[in-house]
């Protein structure tokens, strides 16, 4: 697989036709370094990400993009969900069965987007892989199920999805698109419809999305394999973005049809303002009716789910902080608290970002759970740290 | 008839005149006449912006530009550096409604208006600096000051105080806008809690005739209180270019 990559790669550089359609290439060099402190131990991992895109605008109308990803990984490369579970949870799992919760960081090179988008009078056609964002929320997208965001880094680029995607404009601030992701046939292919429109100061949007997708449920995987817990999930939603006296408000709310399971809601809303000496404030408050409101019921099950992005917390109501105050202006100091409303657990995350020079960015996060055991945000999931360089070109 | 119209000319003259007959000319006047010159109908432009840190470090941004609507609908989307090359920023309604369009993540992020008083990517230049098209005349009473020179360039004193609808970011403004050509060579911006408090200044320099219209091809910005400075300089303008409208929508802004 990396040898044909490169290999197409080679050919796509050297090849006459990239110099003819003005093909640009760019991206960054990303080197990485985790640190986490936990179980009276620690793990280290160090990655380097090679991120290289390339786009061609030479044909009228038509423009082709792509990237290629090429990370790998030094320092503890196989990890095991229970280290990152409360001690009293990670005990119930019979020693012999440890294993089946391993996971290892393995050297990857893969096509993270490819891209054709055809722009007609009355639409603009995209085939291939392609990111797709959906929902205003800055921390938590209820109307996003193509998407997870890190807490600690809620910007962080999304990978791409093989996808058929049309995008209407209707007028100059309404629009409607229709998205088709296909896998084996069409019952599971994934569907989206959503419009969107402006009023004022105010877009917003309605949005239907229909897919199949998998729960981790550790007895049932174990003994009979995955495909119990496929099932179909139908999310009718919408989103708006505006402001109210100066404060920039935004919202997300999704209604989720379930197949044999258990419909529910999920709610996020957040304002911002920025102050006049450039103090940047975030509130986003999140209600995910899939997670439980007694931390006490949490099983091992509720962790997997939310350590593999099923459930986008583990507590049903959640709040998040985000400041941002620029101490000189190439080093920003940022700081968010996440927190459960339910069990009043929660983690800070300070941070640091330097624009070390023109094009290389200096980042540094802490993660630090501070709750007590066995609640969300509990200490038993440890605390770790992340510095990161981005150097583009 | 043809007499008529001879003396008709000879009595309006005084007026059209640019210069030596000043005492004639309101503020109002010369803001509007002024205010024409920033607000073409279409504008197209490529311009090289580098700021200069209070460390001392420069950070250089080329961006292409689109303006239509006499200023109304301004789009500005960054060709380099590689960090940024993409983001692209729609300001509507004199930078009211503001949207940033991320490629990295193909997110659009709509801001509100406490956005329009920000740094630009971390210039000195505000978004309301870059989008405001009519609110010189909209939202601020100018009042015309004495008469300054500045370096060799005689100049009309204009200070334009904010009113009290407006979501201006400054309290006020002072500006002298050269006789000669209606062109500001200098704006001083004030605080807009602290109207005595000068935050930044504006130099427009080399002025040249694009089209028939005086254009300032180099724009310094300093900012007075942090003693910081961003120099923009326009290396291709366009008036009058033919620019789509949905260019100033969501499809326009991932355009490319």
């Amino acid at each position: 697989m990396r040898s044909k990559i490169i290999i197409i790669i080679s050919i796509f550089l050297l090849s006459p036709l990239s110099r003819a359609q003005q093909v640009e290439f760019f991206g960054y060099y990303e080197p990485q370094f985790l640190g986490i402190a936990v179980n009276d131990g620690s793990i280290h991992l160090f990655t380097n990400k090679l991120r290289i895109d390339l786009q061609s605008t030479g044909y009228e109308n038509v423009t082709f993009a792509a990237n290629f990803d090429f990370i790998n990984y030094s320092g503890l490369k196989t990890w095991n969900f229970l280290y990152f579970v409360p001690d009293d949870i990670a005990a119930s799992v019979h020693p012999t069965l440890h294993n089946y919760y391993r996971f290892t960081y393995n050297d990857s090179i893969f096509l993270d987007n490819a891209y054709v988008k055809i722009t007609f009078p009355l639409f603009d056609l995209t085939l291939g892989r392609q990111q797709i964002s959906l929902g205003t929320g800055y921390v938590w997208n209820p109307t996003d199920l193509f998407n997870y965001k890190s807490l600690t880094d809620p910007t962080y680029e999304q990978p791409g999805h093989d996808a058929f995607r049309l995008d209407a404009p209707l007028s100059s601030r309404f629009n409607f698109s229709l998205l088709y992701g296909p896998e084996k046939d069409w019952k599971s292919s994934k569907k989206l419809a959503r419009i969107k429109g402006g009023l004022g100061h105010f877009d917003f949007s309605a949005i239907f999305i229909e897919m199949r997708e998998e729960s981790t449920d550790s007895f049932i995987e174990y003994w009979f394999g995955s495909e119990v817990n496929n099932y179909r999930r139908r999310l009718f939603g919408g989103d708006m973005v505006g402001e109210v006296l100066g404060l920039g408000i935004w919202g997300e709310f999704a209604y989720n049809r379930l197949e044999d399971r258990d419909n529910f809601n999920e709610i996020d809303a957040g304002l911002d303002y920025t102050l006049d000496n450039g103090l940047y404030l975030l509130a986003e408050y999140y209600h995910n009716e899939r997670a439980k409101n007694d931390y006490r019921e949490f099983d091992l099950d509720d962790w997997l789910e939310y350590f593999m992005a099923e459930s986008k917390t583990i507590s049903r109501d959640n709040l998040y902080f985000y400041l941002d105050y620029p101490l000189t202006d190439l080093i920003h100091m940022n700081n968010s608290i996440v927190g459960s409303l339910n069990d009043g657990s929660f983690a800070l995350i300070p941070g640091l970002n330097y624009s070390f020079r023109q094009n290389i960015d200096i980042d540094l996060f802490l993660n630090l759970n501070l709750g007590e055991d066995l609640k969300a945000y509990t200490a038993e999931q440890g605390q770790g740290g992340i510095l990161r360089m981005r150097i583009y070109f | 008839m043809v007499l008529k119209e001879f003396f008709k000319i000879i009595m309006l003259a005084p007026i059209i005149s640019n210069s030596g007959h000043s005492q004639e000319l309101t503020a109002d006047d010369i803001i509007r006449r002024f205010n024409d010159l920033m607000t073409q109908p279409t504008v197209k432009s490529i311009s090289r912006m580098t700021i200069t840190t209070t460390s001392g470090n420069k950070r250089d941004f080329v961006m292409e530009s689109y303006s239509a609507d006499r200023g109304d609908k301004n789009l500005i989307r960054y060709i380099s550096p590689t960090r940024v090359k993409g983001q692209t920023i729609l300001m509507l309604n004199n930078a009211d409604d503001i949207w940033v369009y991320f490629p990295r993540t193909n997110r659009v992020r709509k801001l509100a208006t406490h956005a329009k008083k920000q740094k630009m990517e971390g210039s000195d230049f505000s978004y309301e600096d870059m989008g405001s098209g009519d609110t010189w005349i909209d939202e601020f009473e100018s009042t015309r000051l004495e008469d300054e020179e500045i370096g060799d360039i005689d100049c009309y004193k204009i200070e334009l105080r904010k009113m009290p609808e407006s979501q201006s970011g400054y309290s006020r403004l002072v500006m002298w806008i050269d006789k000669s050509n209606f062109m500001a060579v200098r704006i001083d911006y004030y605080d807009e809690d602290e109207p005595d408090l000068h935050l930044k200044r504006l130099v427009l320099s080399e002025i040249r005739d694009i089209d028939g219209i005086p254009t300032a091809t180099r724009m310094a910005m300093t900012d007075i209180q942090d003693n910081t400075n961003t120099i923009m300089e326009y290396s291709e303008i366009t008036y009058g270019a033919e620019i789509p409208s949905d260019l100033f929508t969501e499809r326009g802004m991932k355009a490319k």
